[in-house]
C-alpha cells in the first residue's frame, strides 16, 4: 500500500466557511481543520457543527482531513470528539499532549461512539500534539500510547515560552524537543510533523526552517498559509540524481523477483530494506511512479 | 426542539450565511432571506432551511437568514447552531436531531 | 491564523492614539465621534485601523470604513461582528442611520429601509417585518371616532403640565392615543416613565397609552455625529421622526389631530414643532399646539421638577406633578429614582 506523504498539514480555522470549502484546492498532503486555539470560546459550538456538515458533505479528494479538537479538560472535548468520529474524519488531532494516558482517554472515547454508530472500530485514527516539556518527557510512551497514532506533532509556541525563550531563526531552542519527537515518533514507527512557521510574508526564513527540519528527518511542517505550500514541496523534492538512484534500486528488485531470487543486489551491493524504503520515500517525494512490471 | 429564545450563528462574510432563528408569535415557520443569489438559489436556500428544522422537529419560528453565498452543507451548520443556541442546549446535542 | 486575516479589537476611549485613528477615519466618512457609545471596535490591517463602528442602545453607530476597503469584506466584517456583540447583549432588532448612498450595502447585508428623508438620511432596521408588524400590533388599539389625537410625551417624570395638555386633548377629540418615548436615555427609567403617566391619567377613559416601540425616535437616538453641519440635525431628527409617523404610525390608528405644548424654553423643541407644523398636514394631520399650564408666574416643565429634585427640594414639586407622581418620589422606589436624577442632572440637562 502506498504511504501517506505528510510534507504539508494546513491549518484551517474551523468557523470559516470559506476557506472550509476551497482549503483543498491548493495542494496541501493534509489538512487540519482547526477547533481550539483558532475559535473562541462563544463559537465552540458553531466551528464544531459547520466542520460536521463541511466534512460530512464536501468532497476533499484524496486530501486527509485532520481535525483538532479542544481538549477533554474544556467543556467541548467530549462533543468534539463525538461530532468528528461521526462526520467520519481521517485523523482527530489532540492539542497539548502531556502523557500516554491522554491519549488513551481519547481513544476510549472515540472507540465507544465508533461502536455505537457501527463504524469500524479503529477507523478514526489519531494525532497528538506535543507542546509542553512535559509532553516532550513523555514522547515516547505517547507515540506508543494508540495503535490510532499515525503521528505526533510538535507544537513550539506554548512549549518555548514553557522554557522561558524564545523562538529564534536558527531554532538551536528546539533542537532537543525537535530531536527527542523524531526519535519517539520514529521508534513508533509514526510521523513526525514540525511546527508553524507564523511570519507568512519572510519565505527566506520559512524556507531556512524547513530545510532545517527536513535534515533532521522531519516528515513534513504543520503551515498556515497556502504560500508555505510551494517551498516545502520543493525543498523536500528528491534530486534527479536521487531519483535515479531509486528507481535502479526498484528495477534490480524487479529483475530479482523475477529471476526467483531471494538476495537482491546492485552494482556488486546487497540491497537491504532499509535502501528499498528509502527509495520508496523518495520516489513517492518526486511523484515518480514505479516502472510497470512487464507483462510476461 | 423547542426555542425558548433567539439564537443566532454565522457571519455576514463571503460564503456564509447568518441565520437568526426566533420564537413566531404566529404557528408555522417565516422565513426572511436576504441573499445576493435570491434568483438562482432562493428557493434552494429555503428549502434547505426548511429541511433542517424539520429533521431538527423544531416548529412555530421566524427564520432571518442573510445569505452571502453559502453552500447547502453551510446553511444546514448554521441553521443547527442558531436552533441549538435558540434551544440553550449548544452542548447538550442530540446527534439524531442532525 | 487565516490567509488574510484582518484583526478585531474592542476600543476603549481612553485608548488616545487609536481613538485618533478613529477620528480620522470618521473624519474621512464626514462624521465625528459620539463618545457615549456602549461598545466600540475595531478593524485593524496589521496595526492601520481600516474600519470601526460601535453600538448604543439597539442602534449601530460612528460606522466607517477606510476608503481602500470600502466596497469589500470589511464592512461585512464589521457589521457581521457588531450584531455578534448585540446578540450577545440580547439585542435582535438592530437599527442604523446611514446616508442614502450607503443604502445599498445594508441593504446587501439584511438590512430593509424605514424611512429616508431629503436625500440625507435613511433609517434602516434588521428586519423585513420590523415596521409592519409593529403596526401590526398597534392596529389592534383602533378606536373609531371622527376625531382621534395623538400625544408623544418622554414624561421625564409626568408633571401636571402633561396632565393639562392630555386632559385637554382627551375633552376636544373622540380618542386619544398617547405615545411615550421608549429610549432609556432619561434619569426616569421607561418603566418608571411609562408607569407614572398611566397612574396619573387612569381617570380618563378616552385614552390609550402606548409605549413609543422602535419608531418613534427620540432625538437622543438620533446620531448628532452624522452630519457636519450641526444646525441641520435637528430639522433631520425632526423630518425623520414626524415622516414616520404621519406615514406609518397615524394612519393605522386613525389619527388626525397631533396635540404639543408650546415651547417656551427650549429651541430644539420650537424648532421640532416647525417641522411638524410643515409636514403633518402633508399626511392629513392638524398640529394642536397648547398654551402651556401656567405656575407661580412661570410654565410647569419636567426639567423644573428635575431641578428641584437635584436641589433637594422635594416640597417645591408638589404643586407641579400629581399626587401620584409625587407619592413615588417619595417612596423607597422613588429614592432609587432620585440618586439616579441627580446623577444625570451633573451629566447634562
Amino acid at each position: 500500500m502506498k504511504k501517506k506523504l505528510r510534507r504539508t498539514m494546513m491549518y484551517v480555522p474551523g468557523n470559516n466557511p470559506g476557506m472550509l470549502s476551497d482549503a483543498h484546492i491548493y495542494g496541501a498532503d493534509s489538512l487540519m481543520f482547526d477547533l481550539e486555539d483558532s475559535i473562541s470560546l462563544k463559537e465552540k459550538d458553531s466551528a464544531r457543527l459547520l466542520v460536521y456538515n463541511a466534512v460530512k458533505t464536501i468532497d476533499y479528494g484524496d486530501v486527509e482531513i485532520v481535525v483538532r479538537i479542544n481538549g477533554l479538560d474544556t467543556p467541548f472535548g467530549r462533543n468534539d470528539i463525538e461530532a468528528m468520529v461521526r462526520a467520519g474524519v481521517h485523523v482527530i488531532r489532540l492539542p497539548k499532549t502531556e502523557t500516554a494516558e491522554d491519549v488513551r482517554k481519547v481513544e476510549k472515547i472515540i472507540e465507544e461512539i465508533e461502536k455505537k454508530i457501527g463504524r469500524p472500530i479503529g477507523s478514526t485514527k489519531m494525532m497528538g500534539a506535543i507542546e509542553s516539556p512535559l509532553g516532550v518527557i513523555n514522547a515516547v510512551e505517547i507515540a506508543k500510547a494508540s495503535s490510532r497514532l499515525i503521528g505526533i506533532a510538535i507544537g513550539a509556541e506554548d512549549f518555548v515560552t514553557n522554557m522561558k525563550t524564545k523562538r529564534s531563526p536558527e531554532g538551536i531552542e528546539l533542537l532537543y524537543a525537535r530531536s527527542q519527537l523524531l526519535i519517539a515518533a520514529r521508534a513508533a514507527g509514526i510521523c513526525a510533523l514540525d511546527t508553524v512557521y507564523s511570519d507568512v510574508e519572510n519565505e527566506e526564513g520559512f524556507r531556512k526552517e524547513v530545510q532545517l527540519i527536513k535534515q533532521l528527518g522531519f516528515d513534513g511542517k504543520s503551515i498556515i498559509n497556502p504560500r508555505q505550500i510551494a517551498p516545502v514541496y520543493e525543498i523536500y523534492a528528491p534530486t534527479e540524481e536521487e531519483i535515479n538512484e531509486a528507481l535502479k534500486v526498484m528495477s534490480a528488485i524487479r529483475e530479482a523477483e523475477k529471476k526467483g531470487l531471494g538476495v537482491v543486489s546492485l552494482n556488486g551491493k546487497m540491497i537491504d530494506k532499509p535502501i528499498v524504503e528509502r527509495a520508496e520515500r523518495i520516489l513517492e517525494l518526486g511523484n515518480i511512479a514505479l516502472p510497470e512490471k512487464e507483462e510476461e | 426542539m423547542k426555542i425558548v429564545k433567539t439564537g443566532m450563528a454565522g457571519t455576514m462574510e463571503s460564503s456564509d450565511i447568518n441565520i437568526t432563528i426566533e420564537k413566531n408569535q404566529e404557528s408555522g415557520i417565516k422565513i426572511y432571506l436576504t441573499s445576493s443569489v435570491e434568483k438562482q438559489f432562493g428557493d434552494q436556500i429555503r428549502k434547505v432551511i426548511l429541511e433542517t428544522l424539520e429533521q431538527m422537529k423544531v416548529n412555530d419560528v421566524v427564520v432571518r437568514a442573510v445569505d452571502r453565498g453559502a453552500l447547502d452543507c453551510t446553511i444546514r451548520a448554521r441553521v443547527q447552531s442558531a436552533a441549538m443556541r435558540g434551544a440553550m442546549s449548544e452542548n447538550q446535542i442530540d446527534w439524531g436531531l442532525f | 491564523m487565516s490567509y488574510n486575516e484582518f484583526r478585531i479589537k474592542r476600543i476603549d476611549t481612553f485608548e488616545k492614539e487609536i481613538m485618533e485613528e478613529v477620528q480620522y477615519l470618521l473624519k474621512q466618512n464626514d462624521l465625528t465621534v459620539d463618545l457615549f457609545l456602549e461598545e466600540r471596535i475595531g478593524i485593524f490591517d496589521g496595526k492601520k485601523l481600516i474600519a470601526t463602528g460601535g453600538i448604543k442602545g439597539n442602534t449601530l453607530r460612528c460606522i466607517a470604513v477606510d476608503k481602500a476597503h470600502q466596497g469589500g469584506r470589511v464592512l461585512n466584517i464589521l457589521i457581521g461582528e457588531l450584531l455578534n456583540i448585540q446578540y450577545h447583549r440580547n439585542v435582535n432588532h438592530i437599527f442604523l442611520f446611514t446616508k442614502p448612498a450607503s443604502k445599498r450595502s445594508f441593504e446587501f447585508l439584511g438590512f430593509h429601509v424605514v424611512e429616508e428623508v431629503n436625500n440625507e438620511v435613511v433609517l434602516m432596521e434588521n428586519r423585513q417585518d420590523g415596521l409592519a408588524s409593529y403596526l401590526k400590533g398597534l392596529s389592534k388599539h383602533k378606536v373609531d371616532g371622527e376625531k382621534i389625537g395623538s400625544i408623544v410625551i418622554n414624561g421625564n417624570p409626568f408633571t401636571l403640565g402633561h396632565r393639562y395638555l392630555i386632559e385637554r386633548a382627551g375633552r376636544e377629540n373622540d380618542y386619544l392615543h398617547i405615545f411615550v418615548l421608549s429610549s432609556d436615555e432619561s434619569s426616569f427609567p421607561y418603566r418608571v416613565r411609562m408607569q407614572l403617566i398611566e397612574e396619573g391619567t387612569n381617570d380618563i377613559n378616552n385614552i390609550t397609552i402606548h409605549g413609543g416601540g422602535d419608531y418613534i425616535i427620540s432625538s437622543a437616538t438620533f446620531p448628532s455625529y452624522f452630519i457636519k453641519e450641526e444646525s441641520n440635525i435637528v430639522g433631520l431628527h425632526a423630518a425623520l421622526d414626524v415622516n414616520i409617523f404621519g406615514k406609518y404610525i397615524a394612519p393605522c390608528l386613525g389619527i388626525n389631530r397631533r396635540y404639543v405644548g408650546e415651547e417656551p424654553y427650549c429651541a430644539v423643541t420650537r424648532e421640532y414643532n416647525k417641522t411638524m407644523e410643515k409636514i403633518l398636514p402633508q399626511y392629513g394631520i392638524e398640529l394642536v399646539e397648547i398654551p402651556r399650564k401656567g405656575f407661580e408666574g412661570g410654565y410647569i416643565s419636567a426639567s423644573k421638577v428635575r431641578e428641584a429634585i437635584g436641589k433637594d427640594e422635594i416640597e417645591k414639586i408638589k404643586g407641579l406633578v400629581p399626587p401620584s407622581t409625587y407619592s413615588f418620589l417619595i417612596s423607597e422606589e422613588g429614592e432609587k429614582v432620585i440618586k439616579r436624577v441627580k446623577a444625570y442632572s451633573t451629566k447634562r440637562h
